[in-house]
């Protein structure tokens, strides 16, 4: 069994037991950590618990602030942005999205992280706590480093900003609900007059965390969208892709899905997304 | 680390227990309580025949630290059981539905239902799908189990109706 659970009443005391002991794990909703748990993986280790420490809620000021214990439901339920909202619904099933967290889903490598394509795609921030106090780093800078927020630190929030353009979210599963993602796709498209001035392209599900199509975003800047550009884009995107090999799907049959879902999503966004 | 106690209440009733950090709510319910309506299918969160309600929200026991119901309300199958033999609408319409078959999903299909129907009295075919999306019924029975949950909430507003 686990050497002790420790619910801290704050952030701040919670980044204190987590620096104060190296080998001391941190639990959100407890979805993924307490199967660990009940396997006996996890004894003799300190557990601190995020449970009480004020971290749950939505808060509108323009963009979104998503504390990191929101539940995953509350996500789904949201009406703006829309993408954000379902991607939180392909999150395991009903019961569950009310005890899975934005915090841990964000954190965690496939076959969680629904959330983050849509999160990448709308320029996503995270909210750090640690030993020098709060800190604000991109996503995509996050996800560079493994694991996204660093020992002794804890996320308090995702900062959803309220950026421009039109917005698709593409997910390829073999059950509508309950099933893993095999390919999950953000893109976002900001025009002006016919030139694309601005493009995202987000990955998921087919490298252990998602992915920014750097590429692939660059070579639709500047055009209009048309086939020949959509076309670039794809291949920039799906040729620099290490497909994983799993139960759900095979590499052979993500890459291909890959391809198919970016096409499917790039070709929503330009043609004004679902608002 | 020894067993600590916790105070919660259940099915109604305040209840103290000695527990270990971490043990899941399921556990404390069915070996310590003796409430053995609440299953241990696969202790990961993936099966549903745990589910009991917490403050009236279906949840999925098994991934519940018991630390997280201190001072909070638990409803268990047993809770939503009346007195003296009898089956509530929602069991009736299980029972006679044929929508038990083995019976090992039957709890936890029967609490998340009751949650639906407590906040939606007339919930449409793909709400009960929803709601019932984190329980699996390995006899594959889903389908009457669908059906019951339609009968039942029939059955329920027809009560109201009567009452009112």
């Amino acid at each position: 069994m686990v050497a002790d659970y420790v619910l801290a009443s704050t952030p701040e005391e919670a980044a204190e037991l987590l620096a104060a002991d190296p080998a001391a794990i941190v639990m959100g909703g407890g979805t993924t950590l307490m199967p660990r748990a009940t396997r006996g993986q996890l004894n003799g280790r300190r557990v601190v618990g995020l449970a009480r420490a004020g971290l749950s809620g939505i808060a509108r000021d323009g963009g979104l602030r998503i504390g990191a214990m929101t539940p995953v439901r509350e996500v789904a339920a949201l009406e703006e942005p829309a993408a954000l909202a379902e991607a939180a619904r392909a999150v395991g099933g009903a019961t569950l999205r009310g005890q899975a967290t934005v915090g841990g889903n964000v954190l965690m490598e496939r076959p969680y992280g629904d959330l983050v394509p849509v999160l990448l795609a709308l320029d996503a921030e995270l909210e750090v706590l640690g030993s020098g106090g709060t800190r604000r780093v991109p996503l995509v800078e996050a996800l560079k480093n493994d694991p996204p927020v660093g020992a002794g630190e804890i996320l308090t929030a995702v900062i959803v900003p309220d950026v421009d353009g039109a917005v698709s979210y593409q997910r390829c599963s073999r059950l509508a609900t309950g099933s893993p993602s095999i390919v999950a796709v953000a893109a976002r498209v900001r025009r002006e007059g016919d030139a694309i001035a601005e493009a995202r392209l987000a990955i998921g599900a087919v490298e252990p965390r998602a992915v920014r199509a750097d590429a692939a975003e660059e070579a639709l800047v500047g055009t209009s969208g048309d086939a020949d550009a959509v076309n670039a884009a794809v291949a920039a995107a799906t040729g620099a892709l290490n497909p994983v090999d799993d139960v759900a799907a095979s590499a052979w049959y993500r890459g291909r899905m890959a391809e198919l879902f970016v096409r499917r999503a790039l070709t929503e966004a330009l043609e004004g997304g679902r608002g | 680390m020894t067993p600590r106690a916790i105070t919660f209440e259940l099915n109604g009733e305040p209840v103290t227990t000695l527990a270990e950090p971490l043990e899941p709510l399921q556990a404390v319910v069915h070996d310590r309580l003796g409430l053995t309506g609440t299953k241990a299918g696969c202790r990961q969160g993936s099966c549903g025949s745990c589910t009991v309600q917490v403050d009236g929200e279906p949840v999925l026991s098994c991934l519940v630290p018991i630390e997280h119901v201190e001072g909070r309300s638990v409803r268990t199958i047993e809770g939503l059981t009346p007195e003296g033999g009898e089956l509530s609408p929602l069991q009736a319409a299980f029972h006679e539905g044929f929508a038990t078959q083995c019976g090992f999903c039957s709890p936890g299909m029967i609490t998340a239902a009751s949650a639906l129907l407590e906040r939606n009295p007339n919930p449409s075919r793909e709400e009960i799908i929803e709601a019932l999306s984190n329980n699996v019924c390995r006899c594959t029975g889903i389908e009457p189990i669908i059906q019951a949950v339609q009968d039942a909430a029939a059955r329920m507003r027809a009560l109201e109706e009567a009452a009112a």
